[in-house]
This record gives C-alpha cells, sequence and structure tokens, in this order.
C-alpha cells in the first residue's frame, strides 16, 4: 500500500467516523456505510474495508451507545462488507472508457439504491442477531425486534444515500484522485 | 455495464428489497403479536376490588376491568388515587385516596375466599400478586391482622 493510498485510507475513516458522531441525534442514519462503499468503489476492496473496521475500531470504542465486545467485533467486521462489495462491484458497473456510469445514470442511481438496501439487510440482520444473543438470549428476537422500526430507518435511509449519493461522489472523487492514476481502482 | 443494461437485474433486486422488507415486518409483527398475547394471557377478566378505610367507610368497584396476568397493584391504580414506595422488597402502597399510613397503621390486602367466604391476608408483594377472573380483593386500613368485618 502506497503513501496516497494510506492517506486516502485516512481520509476516509477521518470522514466516517466524523459524520458519525455529527449525526449522533439520528439514530441509524448515518453516511458511514455510503462512505466505506464509496471507498471501496473507488480504491478497490482492501482500502474498502479497512475503511469500515478502522471506522469502527475508533467509532465503536468511543460509542456514545456504550461497548459491548461482541457487537462491536460484528459491527467492526460487517461493516467492512460494503467496502469489499463496493470494490467488487466497480468491475461490474463501471464502463470501459474511464467515463464512470455515463450514459446509465438513472439506472446506477436505481441499482446503487437498492444494492445499499440489501447491503443494509445483511448488515442488520447479523449485527442485530449479535446484539440479540448478547442482550436477550436469542438471536431471532434480535432480528425480529432490531428491525422495526431501526433497522428499516436504516435500510431506508441507506437506500436514499447510496442511490442519491454514489454517481455524484464517484465521480468526484474520481476526478479530484485522478482515476486510476493515483492507485484507484476505478477502471 | 452490462449489470445497468440487463433490467431483470434491477427487477430482481427490486423484488428481493420488497420481499426481504415484508419478510422483516411480517416476522416483526409476529413477534410483537405472540408477545402481547403471552402477556394478556387469556384476555379480559373481571375483579372487585374493595377499599376499607377502617372508619366504617367502604366502597366497591365491581367488575373492574383488567387483563389476565395484570398484579393487584395494577387493577388498585385503575380504580383508586395510589400511593406507593419501591424498595428492595417490593412495592408497598402508602396511600389510597389520601388516607396514608401513619403511625402502626397501614393498608393491608385480603382476597375472598369464594367458598367459606371469608376474607384472607395476601401474603404477596402487591406488585407480584397477579388478579384472577372473579376474585374479590378488599384493601383494609388497619393497624392488626385481623380480617375486615
Amino acid at each position: 500500500m502506497n503513501s496516497k493510498k494510506v492517506a486516502i485510507l485516512a481520509m476516509l475513516v477521518a470522514i466516517s467516523v466524523s459524520t458519525n458522531y455529527a449525526m449522533i441525534s439520528f439514530y441509524n442514519v448515518k453516511f458511514m456505510d455510503f462512505i466505506v462503499f464509496v471507498g471501496g468503489f473507488c480504491f478497490g476492496p482492501i482500502i474498502g474495508a479497512l475503511t469500515g473496521i478502522i471506522s469502527w475500531i475508533v467509532y465503536g470504542t468511543l460509542n456514545p451507545a456504550g461497548f459491548e465486545i461482541r457487537i462491536w467485533l460484528a459491527t467492526m467486521l460487517s461493516e467492512a462488507i460494503y467496502g469489499v462489495v463496493g470494490g467488487l462491484m466497480n468491475s461490474v458497473v463501471v464502463s470501459e472508457r474511464n467515463s464512470v456510469l455515463k450514459g446509465k445514470v438513472l439506472s446506477a442511481c436505481v441499482f446503487f439504491g437498492m444494492l445499499g438496501m440489501l447491503l443494509t439487510f445483511g448488515y442488520d440482520v447479523i449485527t442485530n442477531a449479535v446484539c440479540g444473543y448478547a442482550w436477550y438470549g436469542s438471536v431471532l428476537v434480535g432480528i425480529l425486534v432490531g428491525f422495526v422500526p431501526f433497522g428499516l430507518v436504516h435500510v431506508i435511509s441507506n437506500a436514499f444515500f447510496f442511490g442519491l449519493g454514489c454517481v455524484p461522489a464517484i465521480r468526484v472523487i474520481n476526478n479530484l484522485t485522478g482515476g486510476k492514476k493515483n492507485g484507484s481502482a476505478t477502471k | 455495464m452490462a449489470l445497468l443494461r440487463n433490467r431483470w437485474i434491477l427487477v430482481s433486486m427490486f423484488l428481493a428489497c420488497w420481499s426481504l422488507t415484508a419478510t422483516f415486518l411480517g416476522g416483526f409483527y409476529w413477534f410483537k403479536y405472540t408477545d402481547t398475547q403471552n402477556r394478556i394471557g387469556e384476555g379480559l377478566i373481571y375483579v372487585s376490588i374493595g377499599i376499607d378505610y377502617g372508619n366504617y367507610t367502604r366502597e366497591w368497584h365491581n367488575n373492574t376491568k383488567a387483563f389476565a396476568g395484570e398484579t393487584l397493584f395494577d387493577v388498585t391504580k385503575q380504580v383508586a388515587d395510589v400511593t406507593y414506595e419501591v424498595s428492595l422488597y417490593g412495592t408497598q402502597i402508602t396511600a389510597i385516596n389520601n388516607v396514608s399510613k401513619h403511625g402502626s397503621y397501614g393498608w393491608t390486602y385480603w382476597v375472598l375466599n369464594s367458598t367459606n367466604q371469608t376474607l384472607s391476608m395476601v401474603w404477596e408483594g402487591v406488585d407480584a400478586h397477579r388478579v384472577a377472573a372473579d376474585e374479590t380483593y378488599m384493601w383494609y386500613y388497619t393497624n392488626e391482622f385481623n380480617p375486615p368485618t
């Protein structure tokens, strides 16, 4: 990993953690998942996964909601899924001429919105299952109780953030970092 | 770009999102339903609550509605203005309708034995004793352990 990638990783983690603290009063509405996904999409699955893991190392340790090591490990590892999937999606979605998502903006927005929903479902199932086991001694109760209303809020808000934010964010980041020239995984 | 050109991918993702949301919502409401059902048990029951102020004044609240599983404390709060203290030993009623415990006087609670029609003291915390259908309870302001007459 070169110095530019380290700098990018540090910036992504900083944005991710700071927005999480800034949005502390909006329970389960956070930009972190979106930032981790975009980070993975633009700079590869490793950078994406590391952004999620390091963000949760900080935010999970100094968490206003409290610290529970099993939940902390679950959220940390689950968050990495956004980054890894973001990195893998790059090769699937991006066009061949470095014109990211050109001509298919609407489809791309819908695609990212629904992908955000599905990823958030996966994240919530894993983390709520661990929360349920830790708090109630029941995985099923954790999954069901955690879904309404907070899981639903998380899923819907992420659908909006991913759907509306991914295309412009990816374009801006590629313009700023020069895409592939500066180690970006974007084609 | 092939992925985005294929509309069936988007349709499939939409259906997956929809089915997951519906499944989770259905699961949640099933859980809430069974939880509520377990909590209220058989459903609505009726109990009678008497309050004897120890000065030959007695009032009755017959056929008070309650849910099976509710405690005497819950039902009493429905029919009277109750003041209470919570301690390590449970909840203690300190006043009913502004008649407060004073010196050796305090509130005791009794249940009517429907077979021999006598009142027996309830030796259980007021917030632990669950009422049953058609039972009759008496709150009695006294300084002794003799049943109200």
